[in-house]
């Protein structure tokens, strides 16, 4: 059988042969068909697929709160120009487009930016700032007609970014500022809007071009090339390669018009590097680099940017100035020599400096403790998934002004306190939460000394244990009982030795190692008195002082033990915060929030987060309450603040110092801010530092630095003023020595009179203030 | 996406048949004021008081906190442009001694202006029943200034509106806790409260 096969073969090789090969090549060609036809189909669904859904993932970005400005803000010149310009507008002699600003002396004129908020939008508009020394005393717009306030546009405080870290804000071509369309053409791809995909009359320019230099220096390829290699292709140059991407230019064109091409283009390119985060779309890259929106960009500044088309690591205008510059007056060059621009305006724009922003507009993330606590809202209401890629903008309460004051006052407080106690030069670490009073909105936070660290947020995750500080919710339980307790009752403050429950004696003594006898309630609070306080807690029942713990805000588990009432229980620095707004805000309980809306990326409102209000306690007791936190900052271990303060303030607040004094805590509030600041050592280990030393000192500082006001001290319904006898409880007149007006919840006053000790003098003064006493 | 803080607001459906409350309130509001002549009288009598208020040097005794005074009974805010402000403490005591300490008569807030324009568009979206609105540019005003009753007013009639009762009765009691025994916001606020007790139960 072999062999007569053989001898077939052997019989008409020529024939055979050639059959077969044909059929071969036949089933060779029939096969590369149906694979290049596969392949481009593959190729055509991919480039679909990719182009008419959503292109990117597109960051969440954060928003700050908007600056409202109104006669008899306390906001400094200074303070202002220190805000627009992180806005990114640009001082000039003559305002004519939004987004700039002039000084005049002690006035500045706003041409603002047109901004959708949640309520509607409001239109750019020409407006008057004038100021005095307690801030703006007018705002009026061009005709001189006051208005009653104007908001300027939020500052982006930060991101969500993708997991490969890509920023961008895609923009549309219609609001592309003018010559950006025409350089880009003039410069990637002359012949755009003639070719499908290819240019063979490119790549003929360019192979010239190789040839000539006797390297490769030119590409040849068009924008759409370009958007395909960036968009679906590495980066590799092979030949294989570069017949995909052919394929791929032509598809694209076959399916989609010039126009979405381009945008695409233009919001796909990469434009520069910050940290991890790639700078990607000229939207952004005019945000990081100019910190103004691309529709305001003046031709100088459109050719720097498409001038860093070509290689924005190689034309890096912030590492390589001159060859960006060179580069960038090249592209004018060619927008002159294409006619696009005339010769006067070609030379103006060669005249300008680089003009990018001193910082870069855009940081990854240079607030990451606040943006962390924004992050953590945001998850309870949407995935991660989400976050990183449905390009939300956030709106947020964050007050950068605020967080400015704050992180300055850390910045030198903590050295300042290390040095000063002989404390190793950075073992001390800190956390601040700052919120605006009665509207629970976290303004600043700081996680860390480190200002932009975004490491361990201490402000949130620190739990450590609250001392002192958790003594108000003690005496806030007991006020809570008129019957029994008022301001003026009096306390023992001797030893206290009572069972802890473990078998052990649990013996807290005061801070002094003194016993103080018999002390009104208010003073022991004022003088944080253990002793006192520890009694108090255990007549009033641990369970009832941790119900009010509850009912201050605190939703984690609590140890009923008596040693809660002395703050044995661990906290964050915003859990406290929680408590001290409930006190601040008269009994009212409100969830501290740093959100208030979120938009979708095409600025749909999406969810806002209302403020909102629950009573708790009553404003009466609470005002007796804050009665005794003013006491702790005139007489007791707070009065150190007015150091630093202004005496005519009028502040409530306590200190807290931990065991072994591992912690050092301050809490307290004026009328506009409530600040909690700790103090420790991310070790846990023993400071020389009390509450009053550290923390106290910190917090006054940033209270400064805010420029804190009185708190509203009013008189509530059900609340008497009585004039009172502190060593006995009982009443006494005004005059009598050592008398006191203390309020008490009606019905709750003591009815008896002391007898006067030494009587003071009456003058005059008192007469009248006797007539017109309230 | 369910609302967060909403397990505190129980909803209650038929917020119409509380419509002739609210047109009422607001008619209050923008109708029953006193006269502005009368008013300006009303708070030059009241500054002429507030020196006999100021602090007075004594010799020795205990700290004294005193509390504030309703300085304006009438319940709106006062005629724009007039002086409101105590005179201020010149002398400032030491700290830690004993000494008199009065507290500052409360100042009227430097945002009651634009607080005040903000209140007006918010009540030109709730009269157009765009409640949302309202409650954004309500929200505005209170971060102005979060001791304006009428800004409580204003959100507790906008949730009563859409229904909210209990976070109406929370916004009217935190209004409430703002507003000067006799005043117009007061008794307005009052009335919402009353309006609210018998559906409750």
């Amino acid at each position: 059988m072999a062999k007569k096969k053989q001898r077939r073969r052997s019989r008409k090789p020529t024939r055979k042969t050639s059959g077969f090969t044909r059929r071969l090549v036949k089933v060779i060609l029939g096969l590369s068909v149906v694979a290049g036809i596969v392949l481009v189909a593959a190729l055509d669904v991919t480039v679909r697929a990719k182009f008419s859904g959503a292109k990117w993932s597109l960051p969440s970005h954060v928003y700050s709160r908007a600056l409202e400005l109104y006669e008899g803000l306390a906001l400094s010149q200074a303070q202002l120009l220190w805000e627009i310009e992180q806005l990114g507008y640009r001082r000039v002699a003559t305002l004519n487009s939004p987004g700039q600003y002039r000084v005049n002396g002690g006035q500045v004129e706003i041409l603002s930016r047109t901004f959708r908020f949640w309520d509607g939008e409001q239109p750019s508009q020409r407006i008057r700032l004038l100021f005095d020394r307690n801030g703006i005393s007018r705002v009026e717009n061009s005709q001189g007609r006051t208005l009653p306030l104007l908001r300027l546009e939020p500052l982006l405080i930060g991101g969500i970014y993708p997991e490969h870290q890509e920023d961008r804000e895609p923009v549309r071509l219609e609001a592309l500022p003018p010559y950006l369309v025409e350089s880009l053409i003039a410069v990637e791809d002359r012949e755009f809007y003639q070719h499908r995909g290819i240019s063979l009359r490119g790549i003929g320019r360019a192979m010239l071009g190789n040839i000539r230099s006797g390297q490769i220096t030119q590409g040849g390829s068009t924008i759409t090339q370009q958007l395909v290699k960036n968009f679906f292709l590495s980066d590799e140059r092979t030949l294989l390669r570069k017949g995909i991407e052919a394929i791929m230019a032509i598809l694209l064109e076959v399916h989609y018009g010039k126009a979405e091409i381009l945008e695409a283009y233009i919001n796909e390119i990469y434009l520069g590097q910050s940290g991890k985060r790639g700078i990607h779309g000229f939207g952004m890259a005019s945000r990081h680099y100019f910190r103004q929106p691309i529709g305001e960009l003046d031709l100088h500044q459109v050719a720097l940017l498409t001038a860093m088309a070509k290689g924005a690591s190689y034309y890096d205008p912030r590492r390589h100035p001159q060859r960006t510059l060179q580069r960038r007056n090249l592209v004018i060059d060619l927008l002159e020599s294409q006619q696009l621009v005339d010769g006067v305006t070609a030379k103006q724009a060669r005249a300008q400096p680089l003009d990018i922003s001193p910082h870069p507009g855009t940081r990854t993330n240079p607030f990451p403790a606040f943006l962390d606590l924004v992050k953590r809202e945001l998850r309870e209401d949407y995935n991660e998934a989400d976050l990183r890629s449905e390009g939300l903008r956030i709106f947020t309460s964050f007050d950068p002004q605020a967080q400015k004051k704050l992180q300055d006052a850390v910045d030198r407080g903590i050295p300042a306190l290390e040095q000063q106690k002989s404390i190793h030069k950075g073992d001390l670490q800190m956390a601040a939460v700052v919120v605006r009073v009665g509207t629970g909105q976290v303004v600043a936070v700081a996680g860390s000394r480190q200002s932009g660290f975004p490491g361990f947020n201490r402000a949130l995750d620190a739990y450590r244990q609250v001392g002192s500080t958790i003594k108000p919710a003690v005496f806030l339980t007991a006020l809570q009982q008129p019957g029994n307790y008022n301001l003026a009752t009096l306390i023992d403050d001797g030893p206290v030795n009572v069972a802890a429950g473990d078998g052990t004696r649990w013996q807290p003594r005061n801070f002094d190692r003194r016993d103080h006898g018999t002390v009104p309630l208010y003073a022991a609070l004022g003088q944080s008195y253990n002793q006192a306080t520890a009694r108090l807690g255990m007549a009033v029942g641990i369970p009832q002082v941790a119900k009010t713990i509850r009912g201050l805000g605190h939703q984690r588990p609590l140890p009923e033990v008596p040693a809660l009432s002395l703050g044995a229980v661990t906290m964050s620095p915003f859990e406290v915060a929680t408590l001290y707004h409930t006190i601040a805000s008269d009994g009212f309980y409100s969830h501290l929030a740093g959100i208030e809306s979120v938009y979708t990326a095409n600025d749909t409102p999406l969810k806002r987060y209302p403020y909102e209000v629950e009573a708790r306690f009553s404003p009466a007791t609470i005002h007796l309450l804050q009665y005794a936190l003013q006491v702790v900052m005139r007489e007791g271990t707070g009065r150190a603040a007015y150091n630093v303060l202004s005496a005519s303030t009028v502040l409530a607040g306590k200190t807290g110092t931990s065991n072994d004094q591992r912690d050092s805590w301050f809490a307290g509030f004026g009328g506009n801010y409530l600040a909690v600041v700790w103090i420790g050592r991310d070790d846990n280990g023993e400071m020389p530092l009390t509450g009053s030393s550290g923390a106290l000192r910190l917090w006054s500082q940033i209270m400064a630095n805010l420029g804190v006001t009185s708190l509203a001290y009013a008189q509530p319904e059900g609340v008497v003023y009585r004039w009172t006898d502190p060593a006995t409880g009982l009443l006494t007149e005004e005059l009598c020595e050592n008398a006191r007006y203390l309020p008490f919840i009606s019905g709750s006053a003591p009815e008896h009179y002391a007898p006067c000790g030494q009587r003071k003098e009456k003058g005059v003064a008192d007469w009248l203030k006797d007539i017109f006493r309230w | 996406m369910a609302e967060r803080y909403f397990p505190l607001v129980s909803l209650v459906s038929g917020a119409g048949c509380y419509q002739p409350l609210i047109i009422k309130l607001e008619r209050d509001l923008t109708d029953h004021r006193l006269p502005c002549f009368l008013r300006s009288l009303l708070v030059l009598s009241l500054l002429a008081l507030l020196p006999a208020c100021a602090p007075m040097p004594q010799s020795g005794g205990a700290p004294v906190y005193r509390p504030q005074p309703p300085l304006i009974p009438e319940g709106s805010h006062p005629p724009v442009g007039e002086e409101q402000r105590a005179p201020r403490e010149d002398r400032k005591p030491p700290v830690g001694s004993p000494e008199v300490i009065a507290p500052s008569v409360q100042a009227i807030s430097p945002a009651q202006r634009a607080v005040a324009s903000l209140l007006d568009e918010a009540w030109g979206h709730y009269r157009h029943n765009e409640l949302d609105r309202a409650i954004a540019v309500a929200e505005r005003a209170q971060r102005l200034d979060a001791r304006s009753p009428e800004v409580y007013l204003l959100l507790a009639s906008s949730y009563l509106a859409q229904g909210k009762q209990s976070l109406a009765e929370q916004f009217a009691h935190r209004g409430m806790n703002f507003s000067p025994a006799g005043s117009v916001v007061r008794r307005q606020l009052q009335q919402l409260l009353d309006q609210l007790v018998p559906v409750r139960r």
